[in-house]
């Protein structure tokens, strides 16, 4: 399946802006690392599992190698859905940008039907929100996203 | 491999998190000089706890009692770490730890990291995948288990205990797993033995085993062979009469034509199997895949180094979203990029002198191999196809009668041929694994005369056994001075000896290991006190007891050390990090270019500073 239609406007505004309220107020340049973290079933799994208590990125590399030996791959697959969503949750006032920094203005209504998928982000966040609350430097490193 | 240490640290356990940290140079030798009991063997004890020590001998009085956290900021192949670990209650140590990768050293330490991550982390630097085992077993140490880390940090370190010992010459000897362990890694660290070479001797064993079997099996087949080939020729006209096979071939050709049609005709009923066999088939492919990702991912590490360097003004991101046109442009869209474009370009720069931590790879994908090779051994015992097949009853009885007859013939691992053992005895010829009794010999001799060079360095020093030739005891691991000429090994009793042989050892072992290039021992040394024969064991020491004869001998132990890093450095063009406890005056070390005086630790300063401890009292 295509990258656009898995990770379709509609759901990923809806990913990132769960994660964004979790954190309250998320760089941009981070906002673009939630989708690659999303779009990995296996690690979304992992992340969602409640069991799971994220201390640091980089034990959760050692942890979860294979993982993320393709994330500068699905960084740049999910560019283009990022910063749609970005612009589309901008447009409806969930959030508002500031010194780039996304602010949540709105909390995400989500009812039970938005899907599985959505669901487990939604467990997910509250890890995805602890990994991004590194460094903006040492994420982009350690994830070794080329720049 | 490059290792040394930037800074030590404390994070003391008052209100102010006040901090103490003591700062070394690479490639010199950094010295800490002062009188006793102001910490500097605590300094030891510090970097051993930090690096994962299961027991402590930090002095609870003065240091422990008032620390939270102990830290160590180092190099490791060119890479910036931070290490630190909560203190110990008393006896108990803690299995909280913090880390950065990048060498950041945070006010306070938060617990971020397990232990087993990190000394994964670590274990990656120390060059320790799956393929380094413990040779041999033994009663603390079971064979092929992994070696830790810790065991070639014994080449590290001199310590008091030990470096006037006439016996022992390694650290930590007393402990059952240590004193195993040295002779088990011994020569890999020491580049003696290659881990190239040991799986290269693992792959001969193998396949000598296996020539083994086949060679077995080949004289079974041949004398089986003739009292088999009767028994066939009924079952083959047997088979005419039913009309399965051709009535002119030969005997052995047709009952390949009659096996092969039994073998369909039994497949048929097992004919779901085929569906595994497709999901066989696209787990193996998954696992490639996996596997070309972590190559590509253990590859990306240099490419992505020279990424971050191409030309300063381009990112990727930017070229990536200029080039795309399904980026829908609303009135946000240029405060947003150009936001992002500047936060991107600090990213970048902020990373430019930065590694990423690195996983173990390799590990993974030998795993990810191993399944395969599972999974391929189970296609094979699958049919390939599934061909449809119509006949009379009598013919499906006939063949479950015939296939009995042919397994009990021809026994289960299909004897009927005589098996080519050309391809293995051409892969035997082609595996050249180095004989290590040879290369011991030479790497043996290398050592003693480097050692004789260092003890030319210091000739006087050594009274008369100056003009001897040193012996390394590659049993016991220590050095030896023979009498020239001569096969008799004489036991230089004087501690000031003792102390030389030592130092003489771990230099002439580091050397070794540098020439021979060996990854797994850093290239790092921590004496403690080795004027210590001088002064003797009283608490009460004093400078004057330092005789003048006795001045000059330490002198010559420090221009061993200062020689040393030079050599190392002129010579080898390769890095070393010496750090060194003293008692002697600070003026000793005036003359070297390599030494470098970390701190004097006396009229109050110490590991713990007086002025710390009055501060404290002040406040309260």
């Amino acid at each position: 399946m295509r990258t656009e239609t898995l990770n379709n406007l509609a759901f990923s505004s809806l990913a990132i802006s769960i994660v964004v309220e979790k954190s309250q107020e998320l760089e941009l340049t981070k906002a673009l690392l939630i989708m690659p973290f999303i779009a990995h079933k296996e690690l979304l799994s992992y992340l969602a599992n409640g069991r799971t208590q994220i201390i640091s990125l980089d034990k959760l590399i050692i942890d979860k190698l294979h993982c993320f030996s393709n994330f500068n791959k699905r960084y740049y697959d999910n560019m283009s859905t990022s910063l749609n969503a970005i612009q589309f949750l901008s447009e409806m006032d969930m959030i508002s940008i500031d010194n780039s920094r996304m602010i949540s203005i709105k909390e995400v209504e989500h009812s039970n039907s938005v899907g599985d998928r959505l669901k487990r982000v939604s467990k997910a966040s509250n890890n995805i929100s602890k990994i991004l609350s590194e460094d903006a430097s040492s994420l982009y490193l350690n994830l070794r996203i080329e720049i | 491999m490059k290792y040394s240490i930037a800074k030590i640290i404390l994070w003391m356990n008052d209100e102010n998190s006040y901090r103490r940290e003591l700062k070394f140079e690479e490639d010199k030798v950094n010295i800490i000089t002062g009188e006793s009991n102001t910490g500097k063997t605590a300094i030891l004890h510090i970097i051993d706890y930090c690096l994962f020590a299961s027991r402590h001998k930090i002095a609870e009085s003065k240091i422990n009692e008032n620390v939270a956290w102990y830290g160590i900021n180092f190099k490791i192949n060119n890479k910036n770490y931070t290490i630190a670990r909560k203190s110990p209650n008393k006896t108990k140590t803690s299995s909280d730890y913090f880390f950065s990768s990048t060498g950041e050293v945070p006010g306070l330490p938060l617990s971020n990291m397990t232990e087993g991550s990190l000394k994964e982390i670590l274990e990656t630097e120390f060059d320790i995948d799956k393929d380094v085992t413990i040779p041999f077993g033994g009663r603390a140490l079971k064979a092929n288990s992994k070696i830790s880390l810790r065991y070639f940090m014994l080449f590290c370190s001199i310590s008091g205990d030990i470096i006037q010992h006439s016996e022992v010459f390694f650290d930590k000897q007393n402990d059952n797993r240590y004193r195993e362990a040295l002779p088990r890694i011994f020569d890999l660290a020491v580049g003696i033995e290659t881990i190239e070479n040991i799986l290269l001797r693992e792959k001969k064993q193998n396949l000598q085993a296996k020539l083994a079997k086949i060679e077995k099996k080949n004289t079974r087949v041949s004398e089986k062979k003739s009292e088999f080939y009767d028994e066939l020729k009924s079952i083959t006209s047997q088979a005419r009469e039913f009309g399965i096979i051709n009535e002119e071939s030969e005997t052995l050709a047709s009952v390949e034509s009659l096996k092969s049609f039994i073998d369909t005709g039994i497949s048929q009923a097992y004919s779901e199997k085929g569906s595994r066999l497709d999901e066989i088939i696209s787990e193996t492919s998954f696992l490639e895949r996996k596997i070309r990702n972590l190559t590509r991912f253990q590859s990306a590490y240099n490419e992505y180094k020279s990424s971050l360097n191409v030309i300063e003004d381009s990112l990727r991101p930017v070229e990536y979203w200029k080039s795309k046109d399904d980026i829908v442009k609303t009135s946000i869209f240029d405060d947003l990029i150009s936001s992002l474009e500047d936060d991107l370009h600090q990213i970048k720069q902020a990373n430019k002198k930065r590694t990423p931590i690195d996983g173990k790879t390799s590990d993974e994908i030998a795993e990810c191999k191993r399944l395969i090779k599972e999974l391929e051994e189970e296609a094979k015992a699958l049919p390939k196809k599934v061909k449809s097949f119509s006949d009379d009853r009598e013919k499906y009885i006939f063949l479950g009668q015939t296939k009995t007859k042919l397994d009990l013939y021809t026994s289960n691992d299909d004897c009927d041929e005589i098996t080519s053992t050309k391809e293995i005895e051409d892969q035997l010829s082609s595996i050249k694994v180095i004989d290590t009794t040879e290369n011991r010999d030479l790497c043996i001799k290398v050592l003693e005369e480097i050692i004789q060079g260092y003890m030319k360095l210091v000739e006087p020093s050594l009274e008369n056994y100056g003009s001897y030739q040193p012996v390394f005891n590659y049993k016991d691991k220590k050095i030896d001075f023979r009498k020239p000429k001569s096969t008799y090994i004489e036991a230089a009793g004087s501690s000031s000896n003792d102390m030389f042989k030592h130092l003489f050892m771990f230099l002439g072992l580091h050397e070794l290991m540098l020439t021979n290039n060996s990854k797994h021992v850093p290239s790092f040394l921590l004496i403690d006190q080795p004027s210590r024969p001088y002064y003797g064991e009283e608490a009460n020491l004093s400078e004057k007891r330092l005789q003048h004869s006795d001045k000059a001998k330490v002198i010559d132990a420090f221009k061993l050390l200062d020689n040393f890093i030079g050599n190392i450095l002129k010579d080898m063009q390769k890095s070393f990090q010496m750090i060194v406890f003293e008692h002697v005056p600070k003026d000793y070390f005036d003359d070297f270019d390599n030494i470098h005086v970390v701190e004097e630790f006396r009229d109050g300063n110490a590991l713990v500073p007086q002025e710390y401890f009055d501060s404290l009292h002040h406040n309260s």
